[in-house]
């Protein structure tokens, strides 16, 4: 469990990194991850690496294979060829449960919320938590209170305001979805998240909520940060390292100190 | 589209002179579909129009009687909820019905009562298995996996007697196996209590238990299910599995209310009424929305209406008309449902 929902309420975010030898080393590193689909090559090997603490935007055209490395990050599909490894563990996920247990969250674009399910129960999908002992486990036993309590407060606590944790998510706005797609992913996220446009579909205030979101994440717990997006507002303000995919080859990356919008745009477009 | 008062509608506001019980109970009311009031009241109603028609409608006896019959279609439904909460639908449901009939009755000659009932759940629950298999594992659409276990399991039934009844259950020795169709414990009949246990367990299963939270997410949204982490491949051979255990038990108990094995026991007419008792309580065939109580309600309609029509003297062939236009009536109520929400 992570500290999130383990913490207690005085403190907002409770751990504080602390900058040790050991986590100098990067997060996570990519070497030379091939796949194709049939005769098309989606990504023709991508390099690159994720510190701690760090956001690192995943910028690239339509196409240019910027889902695809989320994908196979995130357990769902696997790679052709090379490897990538979290905390210098060399991983091999064959299903998103996997990657879950590995510390990798992901929010994807189409694919965040069941929206027949209350809060709740999609905040915990697939990590539901079970009481009744031997028999309760066997059995799945719900301990609904617990996960409805816990729901509330960590939601709460990265001010994400919903009505109910038992409200069915389909009587909710969609950026109110959003933000309990974003915010169960920080829920369960101990060390990566991966978002694919994760503001897309937000109005300008509930924007601006996540993008604050994610840097206080990314500056009091030392969480990083894998972003897809297509706003280069936005990817500009919060990114610290910006990967340009181009046809799926690694085109390119970037450091936010170093380069300007207008330079990140050519790249992607070709015209650099 | 958007529903304005959602928020409120959880929230009910407090209500001068009202106590907080009172408050209480008013939300739980509220938070009942109201699609599902609407049934309710149809039902009443319908009941009261036998009921003056025909007053015997209202006989203990015949009560009981409609109950029992219920009870069969139900406990076949309660498994058909579950692979239609998952987006799938199971047609083979009707042949295992055959097939149950025939081996259980042949089992209960040769080995006993105890091994009669436990071959006809083994084989029943078999079937089930090999459809979730079919479906989880070789991703074959359920229409199309569970219309081939119909073909084998009818035929299955027919090679196993030869196209013939079994016959010779009705004697002394079998007598606690009539006891499981026929039988009463106290006044109530025994398929009725085992309705009862079913509808609890499956009660439990959907609501309290993480195997129902993961039918209910396959079928609102499978790829979410499963990149949430949900092992869609074996929550769905267990609902197929569930699903052919129902379907066995309901078939030992129609076995034993005619004590003879029958391959053409189940067959188009007990599918069509699990699907139409799902259907009717209106969970969607989309999958994700729907319970088992709208199922029990939906049976208890079919099954009453049938009686009362039966009473007036309205022939079966109408009756399947009336049934056939409460059908389109009912989802037509749960699609204007959904557009309200």
């Amino acid at each position: 469990m992570i500290n999130l929902l383990t913490a207690n309420g005085a403190q907002e975010f409770p751990m504080t990194p602390t900058k040790s030898s050991a986590e100098r080393t990067p997060l996570l590193v990519i070497e030379n991850i091939t796949k194709s689909f049939g005769a098309v090559q989606a990504l023709q090997g991508i390099s690159f690496t994720v510190d701690r603490g760090e956001v690192v935007a995943l910028v690239g055209d339509n196409g240019a294979g910027k889902s695809t490395l989320a994908k196979i990050l995130s357990g769902l599909y696997p790679p052709d060829s090379g490897r990538f490894f979290l905390d210098g563990q060399p991983c091999q996920f064959y299903s998103p449960a996997e990657a879950r247990a590995a510390g990798i969250e992901t929010v994807y674009q189409d694919l965040a919320l069941v929206e027949q399910l209350d809060v709740a129960e999609n905040v915990f999908l697939g990590k539901e938590y079970i009481h009744g002992g031997v028999l309760g486990q066997w059995i799945g036993w719900l301990d609904r209170n617990r996960m409805r309590r816990e729901t509330s407060s960590a939601l709460n606590q990265l001010h994400i305001k919903i009505p109910a944790p038992t409200l069915p998510v389909r009587r909710m706005s969609g950026g109110q979805r959003q933000c309990i797609a974003i915010g169960r992913a920080l829920i369960w996220g101990r060390k990566l998240l991966i978002m694919d446009e994760p503001v897309a579909a937000l109005g300008v205030d509930e924007t601006e909520q996540v993008l604050q979101m994610i840097e206080k994440l990314r500056d009091s717990q030392g969480f990083a940060f894998l972003v897809i997006s297509h706003n280069m507002q936005h990817v500009y303000r919060i990114a610290d390292k910006i990967v340009v995919l181009r046809q799926g080859k690694h085109r390119i990356t970037l450091h936010k100190e170093e380069t300007t919008m207008q330079e990140i745009v050519a790249y992607i477009t070709g015209a650099k | 589209m958007k529903r304005i008062d959602s928020g409120q509608r959880h929230n009910p506001p407090v209500r001068i002179g009202e106590s907080g019980e009172a408050r209480k109970w008013r939300k739980k009311f509220q938070d009942i579909p109201r699609d599902m009031i609407i049934l309710f009241f149809a039902f009443l109603v319908m009941c009261a129009i036998f009921a003056i028609l025909k007053p015997q409608f209202l006989n203990l006896r015949n009560i009981i009687n409609v109950l029992r019959q219920i009870a069969v279609v139900f406990i076949l439904a309660s498994g058909q909820t579950f692979v239609i909460l998952s987006g799938g639908i199971d047609l083979s449901q009707g042949s295992i019905v055959n097939l149950v009939s025939v081996v259980s009755a042949d089992i209960v000659i040769q080995h006993g009562v105890f091994w009669g009932v436990m071959a006809g759940l083994g084989a029943g629950t078999l079937c089930g298995v090999m459809s979730g298999l079919f479906v989880g594992k070789a991703k074959i659409q359920p229409f199309i996996a569970t219309l081939g276990m119909l073909f084998v399991a009818s035929g299955g039934a027919l090679v196993y007697t030869g196209g013939i009844a079994i016959f010779g259950l009705d004697k002394p020795m079998y007598q606690s196996f009539f006891w499981l169709g026929g039988g009463y414990m106290g006044p109530i009949p025994v398929p009725v209590i085992i309705a009862v246990a079913v509808l609890t367990i499956v009660y439990l299963l959907m609501y309290r238990m993480r195997f129902g939270r993961h039918v209910f997410a396959i079928g609102g949204n499978e790829n979410v299910a499963l990149v949430s982490g949900v092992n869609v491949v074996r929550t769905k051979i267990i609902i197929f599995t569930l699903s052919g255990f129902a379907v066995a038990l309901g078939g030992i108990i129609l076995t034993s209310r005619i004590l003879s094995g029958q391959p053409y026991l189940g067959g188009f007419k007990m599918l069509m009424e699990s699907i139409a008792s799902v259907v009717i309580g209106g969970t969607s065939l989309k999958g994700g929305e729907g319970g088992i109580f709208r199922t029990l309600m939906g049976a208890l309609f079919i099954g009453f209406l049938g009686n009362g029509l039966n009473l007036l003297g309205v022939s079966t062939f109408v009756q399947q008309i009336v049934i056939g236009m409460i059908i389109i009536l009912s989802v037509w109520l749960s699609v204007l449902r959904s557009r309200q929400i």
